[in-house]
């Protein structure tokens, strides 16, 4: 694997530490929008629920049972105008069972556990499709006579964290650009900071390399910041090819001489 | 040859260190600033709208009991006990601030949550009233903003008034900022990965090749020209290294030169003291340049201690963040609470205890055999891209896993076994290279500096983990982004030992 310059390096980093911040904010704060929604939607649901019940209490203090009690359709419509997005609003019996609903096709499907229509504080409940709130209802004597229920879609919940995401990260877009070229410009000026004295350490090496009987130049700058022991090696480079030189001179004279 | 660096860093390395990590630390500041500005706004809007949608189903239900009231000839201003039933709606919708009813000519009739001077105020910014639309109230409702209210209004039937609900957009903004001062470890962890990653890169840039061209230099100035420097660009530290490589080849090329030389000249003269002469100027020469020039330099491939560090920061992060929402998720604390409990209650206690809270009680030994495995390995096998892709890989396809874990039951054993287990392996794996890698390398610092790389990703995780935990699927998708960045630096790792 080719390994990456200073420059692109510093970059990379950099920009790699721009992109994460950005991607880990908008991820928090998709996380807290969508607590916040939820939490005013349920309170909304709720309201709505609980209304509802009250009505239908009102209505069962004259002493029919719930499965005949009049003008219910019309609760529930002018119910479901509160919360349009709602699949369905649906009174179910003390088993669970729905006896009146928005949608008629549930009629008399069982939509809930006997046990759950009894729970006094009402609940909710996130299903794969719908997510489910109710409330009880109860008769004059205290004793639970069902429920109101409402069928909330789950995409409902979802459109709005997504939207809010595609939102938050559309509008972040030209702000991380501007954050990621900077990202680009700063690591570039490091890379040079950086480069400049080690530049000139490689300029020295080169001079070595192409002149190694030179006389010796003074410690310079480079060699401070770099921390490389250039005079040593520079001196022990020297020293070798000096001998080497004084070598072919003898080797060169013995040639002559045969 | 053993490259053991000891030494304290050149000048330029501390300097690249530290201004890496500044402005690394600087851009990661200001990119969460700007989200954050960003976030507010557009949470602001957006649950200011839904709190106005809160607020109108409200005003809805008050503009239907009031409708009835008036279709019985109550007029509005005779209707007794209307501050209280709007005070009890009121008290039902926490988001809601104040109710008003207001008649037909504008004039305050009923409110609840806001003094009547207030109120009266807040009227006057009120747009027109849309004319009487006929029995019962079918008129679209009314929006408007005044002072730091957002108010909804729904006509009363036969134009007899308007009931006002308003909601105050400044407190979503006191209430998110409160909600994000309280996260204050997840904004430290996000600083503190970057952080992490700038000083592996700064150390893996500069200092440690610095540090090796350092040491083959002092060997040459002591006169052993031994290696030849490789694996590097074209930059200025892959220029130095190049140079040297020249000059070390190029001090070695003359020597042999030289000693074809003599044999040449062994073949051109028929005096034979002329050749001993030749013979021992060539020997004296040899045994002057002495023994660090007899071999041909080699290709020098050291094991480097920041190697691992990338890699081993970010798996120990993403391996803790999935073994945190794991752990939390079967509710091990609490299962190890009740068990030491029931302990005391006899066998039925233990019994039940083990039932109800086996996913928990058998995660943590699993977790604690997987991460023992992951160092043991990580130790064993060392920085190879066979342990690391595959690891890494692993663990990206778990972080999803994270995110969807049942909460325990026995059903749901496994489901959180497997991510569980997974991640604690990848926290043992990342620790162990980080070490492991520092010990090859002889780095200076030792095991300890592998041990900060090691508490680096662990805070950093931890930190996720603890500003995260009301958001599952954002740690689960935190384990994935977190392993994919671990993938990517996994195939630095070499294929074979150094």
């Amino acid at each position: 694997m080719p390994s990456l310059g200073l420059t692109a390096r510093l970059i990379a980093v950099l920009v790699a530490a721009v992109l994460f911040a950005g991607a880990a904010a908008i991820g928090l704060w998709t996380q807290d929008h969508t607590q916040r929604r939820e939490a005013a939607l349920r309170a909304q649901v709720h309201l709505v629920l609980q209304d509802l019940a009250s009505a239908l209490e009102t209505r069962l203090a004259i002493g029919l049972p719930l499965a005949q009690l009049p003008d219910v359709d019309r609760l529930l419509d002018a119910a479901r105008l509160q919360l349009p997005d709602a699949r369905a609003l649906t009174v179910l019996d003390d088993r669970g069972h729905a006896i009146f609903s928005t949608d008629p096709l549930e009629v008399g499907d069982p939509l809930l556990d006997a046990a759950s229509v009894g729970d006094q504080a009402g609940g909710g409940r996130i299903g794969e499709r719908d997510a489910l709130f109710w409330r009880p209802a109860f008769s004059d004597d205290g004793a639970i006579a069902g429920a109101a229920l409402l069928r909330l879609p789950a995409e409902t919940s979802n459109e709005g964290v997504t939207t809010f995401a595609l939102a938050l990260t559309v509008r972040m877009a030209p702000a991380l650009a501007v954050l990621c070229a900077l990202a680009a410009l700063l690591g570039y000026g490091l890379a040079r900071h950086v480069g400049r004295p080690l530049t000139g350490a490689a300029t020295a090496l080169a001079e070595l390399e192409r002149h190694p009987t030179a006389p010796p130049a003074p410690p310079d700058r480079a060699e401070a910041l770099s921390g490389l022991p250039l005079t040593e090696f520079a001196a022990a480079l020297r020293v070798r090819h000096q001998r080497l030189a004084q070598v072919e001179d003898e080797l060169g004279r013995c040639d002559e001489m045969a | 040859m053993k490259n053991t660096n000891r030494q304290k860093p050149p000048r330029i390395g501390r300097t690249a260190q530290v201004l890496l990590a500044g402005v690394g630390m600087l851009l990661t500041a200001a990119t969460l600033l700007t989200v954050s500005l960003l976030g507010f706004a557009e949470t602001r809007a957006t649950l200011t709208e839904v709190r106005l949608a809160g607020a109108l189903a409200a005003a809805r239900l008050v503009q239907a009991d009031l409708d009835r009231a008036l279709g019985y000839g109550v007029p509005l201003d005779a209707l007794p006990g209307v501050n209280d039933y709007l005070k009890n709606l009121r008290d039902r919708l926490p988001d809601l601030r104040f109710f008003a009813v207001i008649g037909a000519g504008g004039q305050r009739l009923h409110q609840s949550g806001i003094e009547a001077a207030r109120l009266d105020e807040l009227l006057t910014r009120r747009p027109p009233s849309p004319p009487a639309s006929g029995m019962p109230a079918a008129g679209p409702p009314i929006r408007f903003d005044a002072g730091p209210f957002a108010l909804v209004g729904v006509p009363l039937r036969d134009g007899g008034g308007t009931v006002l609900a308003a909601v105050e957009p400044g407190e979503i903004t006191a209430a998110l900022t409160e909600d994000m001062w309280a996260v204050w470890p997840f904004w430290v962890g996000c600083l503190l990965l970057p952080l992490a990653w700038t000083a592996a890169v700064a150390r893996g840039a500069v200092t440690e090749p610095l540090a090796r061209l350092r040491i083959a230099m002092e060997a040459a100035g002591a006169g052993t020209f031994d290696r030849l420097l490789v694996r590097r660009a074209r930059d200025p530290i892959g220029q130095c290294l190049l140079n040297f490589n020249a000059a070390a080849a190029g001090l070695h090329a003359r020597r042999r030169a030289a000693i074809a030389q003599t044999e040449d000249v062994f073949h051109a003269v028929f005096d034979p003291e002329v050749a001993a002469a030749a013979a021992a100027a060539r020997d004296a020469a040899l045994a002057d340049l002495g023994a660090g020039l007899a071999q041909a330099p080699a290709r020098f491939r050291d094991p480097r201690a920041s190697d691992a560090d990338l890699f081993a920061v970010t798996l120990a992060a993403a391996g803790i963040l999935g073994l945190a929402q794991t752990l939390e998720t079967a509710n091990a604390a609490a299962a190890v609470g009740a068990a030491i409990e029931t302990l005391s209650t006899g066998p039925a206690g233990v019994i039940a205890i083990l039932t109800t809270a086996a996913p928990a009680l058998t995660l943590l030994p699993a977790a604690l055999a997987a991460l023992l495995a992951g160092l043991g390995l990580g130790w064993r096998i060392g920085w190879r891209r066979t342990l690391t892709i595959p690891a890494a890989a692993l663990l990206l396809a778990a972080g999803p896993g994270v995110a969807h874990l049942p909460s325990g039951n026995l059903d749901s054993m496994l489901l959180t076994l497997l991510p569980g287990a997974i991640s604690a392996g990848a926290v043992g794996l990342a620790w162990s290279l980080a070490v492991r890698q520092r010990k090859d390398s002889g780095a200076a610092g030792g095991l300890r500096g592998g041990l900060w790389v090691m508490l680096a990703g662990s805070l950093a995780g931890a930190a996720f983990a603890w500003g995260l935990s009301d958001a599952p699927p954002i740690q689960g998708l935190g384990v994935a982004v977190l392993a994919a960045l671990a993938l990517a630096a996994a195939p630095t790792a070499p294929m074979r030992p150094e």
